[in-house]
């Protein structure tokens, strides 16, 4: 992975880092923010942020995920977001235009899911997947599928972080009635089930 | 036994895929030629389609479930001739202008640099007319006997187009000369600078500033350097 995202032009225009005060114009900045932050992950399949807004989860493995140019900085014009703004941020991305969840609602220091894709398209491409090769009604563990590299695992589901891929289990495809969770005498999640 | 089920179904598949990408081809191609013989109608009909009510609102109905822009066939119509543009051509194009001047309003505040203007113009017409700006202009002037809702400023040799904003307040020569010198700074002023440039006192940089915060006529920047505020003109994120 060499190519780095290309922030769009606003990201260098310098009072995008302070909370505007008049109203609609704070909402069309809310909104310009929500964009970055999601067509950024998108680009390097992060599929989870830290509260801070620094990168937690990312698909592609050999991305190192700590030296990524930050979303809320700009050091070539010298701004930043304070964390107050940022949290309303994304609380703007989370509840507004719901592009996004917290990992665990009770902790929200834990940080949040991102949204790029929702979670129905998320079920559909892992029940594509399941239903094309032939894997219905199949138990399957988390392994299988996320890492396994024989059965034709496609590249949009390769890696996908565990505790989402459950979360689209449960908030989708069991609401669906399309799936199962099985899980082991350790009363941890042994296998799904996708029917 | 099996072998052949699955061939067969591939083979119906295939056969499937060829008929509706066939059909598809078919229906782009017809629906093109039916767009330009469409064109043709109402360049020949023009005056017909203006005078007569039920004809116009058949002709109209008929556009719209083709997926054509009424207005942009007035265009298209009006500017046939490239060295003389009709009154249609002026009138749809305003219509285009206000369009444009309504959707950005949140992000400008009701002021839009005319380059701005014509690079939208440009994004949202499919039909590839050239317009100047003097041709914004001149339509804008039909639009005189509505009131002074549209007017063309020059701040710095460069042309902008302020429309009333939802508070109907106008542009003030303070607001302007903001502007102006935002030009020459690369796109902000702070309170020393307007102190600086026009020997304006405290309480009027912040009435004056204030209130272009309110219209949204400007951006606050907290984080200039020496903890100076900038109010920044937002048209600096398209140009």
């Amino acid at each position: 992975m060499t190519t780095e995202f290309v922030f769009p032009k606003i990201h260098t225009f310098p009072p995008l880092y302070t909370e505007q005060p008049n109203s609609t114009i704070l909402s069309n900045q809310l909104d310009s923010w929500c964009q970055i932050i999601l067509q950024y992950c998108e680009f390097y399949k992060i599929t989870s942020l830290n509260r801070n807004g620094t990168p937690k989860y990312s698909q592609i493995e050999s991305l190192s995920i700590d030296s990524l140019p930050p979303i809320f900085e700009n050091k070539s014009i010298n701004r930043s977001t304070n964390d107050n703004f940022r949290n309303v941020i994304i609380h703007h991305l989370i509840y507004k235009l719901k592009k996004a969840q917290y990992i665990d609602p009770k902790k929200p220091e834990l940080g949040i899911y991102v949204y790029w894709r929702s979670l129905v398209e998320w079920g559909q491409l892992l029940y594509d997947y399941v239903d094309s090769t032939g894997q219905l009604g199949t138990v399957l563990t988390l392994y299988e599928l996320t890492k396994s590299d024989e059965s034709g695992l496609p590249d949009s589901l390769k890696n996908l972080d565990e505790g989402l891929l459950i979360k689209i289990v449960k908030d989708y495809l069991i609401k669906q009635g399309k799936a199962q969770i099985l899980m082991n005498e350790d009363n941890e999640i042994g296998g799904v089930k996708i029917v | 036994m099996n072998y052949s089920w699955q061939q067969d179904r591939a083979a119906y598949s295939q056969l499937g895929r060829s008929i509706s990408e066939k059909h598809t081809d078919q229906l782009s191609t017809q629906l093109s030629v039916f767009q330009s013989a469409l064109i043709n109608f109402a360049s020949e009909h023009g005056n017909e389609i203006k005078s007569n009510l039920e004809f116009r609102n058949k002709f109209t109905h008929l556009c719209n479930s083709i997926g054509i822009d009424p207005l942009e066939l007035l265009l298209y119509t009006g500017s046939k001739n490239s060295k003389i543009r009709l009154d249609n051509f002026y009138i749809a194009l305003a219509v285009r202008i206000i369009e444009v001047c309504q959707q950005t309003r949140d992000l400008n505040g009701g002021l839009i640099s005319i380059k701005e203007l014509l690079s939208i113009l440009k994004e949202n017409d499919s039909l590839q007319i050239n317009i100047t700006s003097n041709e914004i202009e001149k339509s804008l002037s039909y639009l005189n006997t509505l009131g002074k809702g549209y007017e063309i400023l020059n701040i710095n040799d460069k042309k902008w187009l302020k429309f009333s904003s939802a508070t109907g307040s106008g542009i003030s020569n303070d607001q302007k000369r903001v502007y102006e010198l935002c030009s020459f700074m690369g796109g902000f002023v702070t309170y020393k600078l307007l102190r600086d440039n026009f020997e304006w006192d405290k309480v009027r940089c912040k009435t004056v500033i204030d209130e272009m915060i309110m219209n949204g006529l400007v951006w606050v920047d907290t984080q200039g350097e020496n903890g100076q505020y900038q109010y920044w003109e937002p048209s600096w994120i398209s140009n």
